[in-house]
Formats: C-alpha cells, structure tokens, sequence
C-alpha cells in the first residue's frame, strides 16, 4: 500500500485505536462491545501496541491542556474564558456563605479579631478562601497567616507568611496594598498571587491588570510597575527580577488553587519541598541520585499516598515510612 | 482504568513518547525499503512489547524504545518480513547517539504552544467540540447539549479531532525542532559511512 492512497494520512490500525479509545473514555464498556474490543486487541500484535501508544498520548495530551489551566489561549473560546468563570463563582459562593460558611469545603480557617485588624491562618494542607468586608476575595494556600486592616482611606494586608492569590475588587478611592517583608504590592482593582516562603525569595504574580511594587524604604529602591502574566521575584536586597511568564507557566506556579501541584522536570528533592509544604507527614528521600531524578506529573497537593506510589512505581524506588516520615530508597 | 494499568500509561507518556518521532526516523534513514506502512507496524509492534516489560528497571526511555524497535526490526527481517537480509549483518553495527542530557527535551511549555498550533488547523467544529472537552472538561453529553449536536457526533468529533492531534504532535516531533535538524546532521555524516 503506498503512503497515497490513505486517505486521511492516519494509519488505519491507530485510527481504530482511537475509536475504541473514545468509546471506553465516554464510560465502561457493555459485554458485547468488551468482547468486540478483547478480540480487536488479541488479532495481533500491532493492535495491542497500537491502543497503549494512543492511551498513553491521551494522557500526554491531558497533562498539556491542564497544565494550561483551563484556558486554551485560542480564539474565538466557545466560552468567556474559565478564569473569569470561576472567580465569580468564588466571588458569589463566598458572599453567600459569609466569613466561615465555606470552611465546610475549603478547609477552617483561624479568624482572629484583634487591635491591628483581623488575623487569618491556614492550617498544613488547608486551602482556605476568605471574603473580605469590600468584596474582594482571598485564596490562601497551606501554611499561610495575614493580617487584614480595613480603613476609610486604605485596605491593608500583611502577609505575614505562606501564600495567597488575591482577587481585588476595584475601588479607586481605597488602595489595596499587601505589604511582604520591606515591599508592597499596592493595586485598585486586579489580581495577583503573593508567596513568602522561608527561600528562596519572595514572589508576586499578576494574572490581571497591574500592580505597583513599592519598597517601604524608597531610599534604597524605586517603585516597580508589574503586569498582567508578570512575575516580579524580590531578592536578597531588594533586587528585583521581572519575567513575563506563559499561560501554561502561569498555570503550573498557580495550580495549587485547585489543590494541585505541577512538576515538570524538577528534581525528586524540589518535589518534596513542595509536596511537604502541605503535610504534617514528611517524604524524605536518602538516596542522591534518586534525589536528582526528575518529576513529571500533576498530583494533588495532600494526596501523598499517590504521589509516593507514583514514584516508586516511575522511578525504581521503594517506600518505608512511619506516622511521622515517609522514606523513599532505591529498589535494589 | 486501573491504577496500575495508568500509571503503566503515565509512565510510558513521560518516558517513551518524546523519543517516537526519533526512532521513526532512525528506522527510514538506516533501512530505506521501509514503507511509512512499515513503520507504523513496526512502532505499533513496539509499543506492544515493551509494555510488558519491568519499567522500574528502565533508566533511559530513549535507549529503551531504541531497543525495543531494532528487536522488533530485527525479528521481522528473520521472517523476511518487510526488508532483504543483508541489513541484518548492518543493524549490529547501527548504535545510538548516547543519551541525550535533560536539556534535550521539548519543555512541557514548547509541547504546549506546539498543541496549540495544531488545534488551530482543525475544522472549526473538532477544534470546538475538543476544546470543551480537554479543555473546558465538559463531559459528552454536555457537549451535546451546549451545541445542539447527537451525542454520536460529539464522539466522532472528538474521536476524529484526537486522532489528528495525535498524529501532529508524533509528526511534529515532540523533541524541539533546532535540536532534531542538528542530530539529523550529525547522524547523516554516519549514514554515509555505512554506503
């Protein structure tokens, strides 16, 4: 057969493939049609093959679109573009369920009422979203702590630690300012994510229209403008990096919002800083070079149980672990 | 889907697709009778193979699936299959490029704008009903629901649409294109020893 008389150009055993593909993705096979599919596949060997290439394209092909966190970055979208979808939801959920309403989802968050304003802490694992008294609503990732002070002029927040996507409901009249350490990230009406780890460095990331970056000591700094898919990072003394970032990279350095943690291509010891982050149960891992094998994969942030048996199942390794410590050691 | 049977998937989509495209065009330069007839068997054949195989016991996809296609190659000229013998006493002297360092793989992010390039020359109907479904996540039914379609039609779209995208991303390399020119280089100076 030569190339040209294929019609579609598709190799007629993949395409046959694929149909079966779809139709056990749609939901579980009927008798008939599972006995159809066992004996396609047991005809021969390129059969079997052909359909585990196209599963594991298939997920290949998932992992691209959710790495793009939900919008495609093509036009005309069908529909307005989910972000905006969800932020209203939020934004709706949260207003009907008040301040403490949504713990029942999202985890209790620790509202403390005090002089200097009002404290919110996240516990380990936790993804907790607060409404604030304007509308605006905050997400705070694990291990997160602010402090909210609300004036006639002013709408201030610390951050003292942790990590916290901010939706800002537009009043020009009232800056919104969360100050990190010696900067603020001062806007009207916007959206940003603030994380302030023990290391490396401070980040700021702006999903929609612009922020001011200003210093508290402006002797030693200028005021720094970061946009929409911007990432400012603050450095030791004060040095300011800015990088425009991709939808898709946007998406990785912000999934945790949907509770998930993206890798894609880090070291196993980066990985584990970021897994640990939302669990009292440690995953450590002994071994070096194990230690620099690289990770591929969307997991969900307290889900450890499958992110070890991925690993071990990926990366030759085996697990011991205790209440405390979960240890992850070459397979020998 | 199982588990187990997922993570197999899983493991396959991260460690051995990226390097399809290269093998295939291993296979075309060192065996020029090979249709693309050929070597689509030949892959498929592959792929069935090396999925019964201890995968934690694999360090390097790309010398994996090399592995595995010249076994293959090598077990069809034995029937005299699909090539004349005389490559046979050639393909012990054919070897890889050693493997490559991480920098040699296409970022999550180029794989991306390069799925995006391929969704673009869908029909405007696959390219809608896929982008509701990956995308957006709907389920079928409400793909149909949303377009006015027969759900039949929504998987014929899909099914049609994923069968496009597959094949683009696989034709298109998902091993940057710089770097695969300067590789085809390199092994087009070896092909011409074995002349």
């Amino acid at each position: 057969m030569s190339v040209g008389a294929r019609q579609t150009d598709l190799n007629e055993i993949d395409l046959e493939a694929l149909r079966w593909l779809g139709l056990t993705e749609r939901g579980p096979l009927g008798p008939q049609e599972q006995r159809l599919f066992a004996e396609w596949v047991a005809a021969d060997i390129r059969h079997q093959g052909a359909v585990i290439r196209a599963q594991a394209a298939s997920l290949r092909i998932d992992r691209l679109a959710a790495l793009a966190g939900g919008h495609s970055a093509l036009g005309p979208s069908p529909r307005p573009p989910k972000y905006t979808t969800r932020r209203r939801m939020i934004a709706a959920a949260a207003a009907a369920a008040g301040f403490t309403g949504i713990g029942a989802l999202f985890g209790h968050q620790f509202i403390q009422k005090m002089s200097g304003g009002t404290r919110y802490a996240s516990g380990v694992g936790e993804l907790t979203k607060v409404a604030l008294a304007d509308g605006s609503v905050v997400t705070m990732n694990t291990q997160t702590e602010l402090r909210v002070r609300y004036t006639g002029e002013r709408r201030d927040v610390d951050l003292v630690r942790g990590e916290a996507m901010f939706a800002v409901a537009h009043d020009s009249k009232r800056p919104f300012a969360v100050r990190v350490g010696e900067w603020s990230a001062v806007a009207v009406g916007t959206a940003f994510a603030v994380r302030r780890l023990n290391e490396p460095a401070t980040d700021v990331t702006v999903t929609e229209g612009s922020i001011e970056l200003l210093p508290a000591d402006r002797s030693i700094s200028e005021a720094r403008r970061v946009a929409a898919n911007q990432k400012a990072v603050i450095g030791a003394g004060g040095k300011i990096e800015i990088d425009t970032l991709s939808d898709l990279q946007i998406g990785q350095q912000l999934a945790w919002r949907t509770h998930l943690v993206v890798f894609d291509g880090e070291p196993l010891r980066e990985a584990l800083v970021q897994m640990n982050r939302y669990s009292h149960r440690r995953i450590v891992v002994d071994d070096p070079e194990l230690a620099e094998r690289r990770i591929v994969g969307v997991f969900s942030a307290t889900d450890i149980k499958t992110f070890v048996s991925s690993m071990t199942a990926t990366l030759g390794a085996e697990s011991v672990e205790n209440d405390h410590v979960v240890l992850l050691r070459r397979l020998n | 889907m199982e588990e187990r049977t997922r993570l197999r998937h899983q493991w396959i989509a991260d460690n051995i697709l990226q390097w399809e495209a290269e093998v295939r065009r291993w296979l075309g330069r060192y065996t020029r009778t090979l249709s693309a007839d050929d070597i689509d068997d030949l892959i498929q054949e592959a792929y069935a193979r090396l999925w019964s195989a201890d995968f934690t016991q694999i360090r390097d996809g790309r010398t994996f699936l090399y592995s595995v296609a010249r076994n293959v190659l090598r077990d069809q000229l034995r029937r005299a299959r699909v090539v004349q013998i005389e490559f046979v006493a050639e393909m012990d002297a054919l070897d890889i490029d050693e493997a490559p360092g991480p920098e040699r793989w296409a970022s999550a992010h180029q794989q991306y704008e390069r799925l995006l390039c391929v969704l673009e020359n869908l029909t405007p109907k696959r390219r809608t009903v896929y982008q509701l479904r990956k995308f957006e996540g709907l389920s079928v039914r409400e793909i149909a629901q949303k377009l006015g379609i027969a759900e039949k039609t929504v998987e014929n779209l899909l099914g049609l649409a994923q069968a496009q995208v597959i094949k683009a991303l696989f034709a298109q390399g998902i091993v940057p294109a710089s770097q695969t020119s300067e590789r085809d280089y390199e092994r087009g100076s070896k092909t011409d020893r074995f002349k």
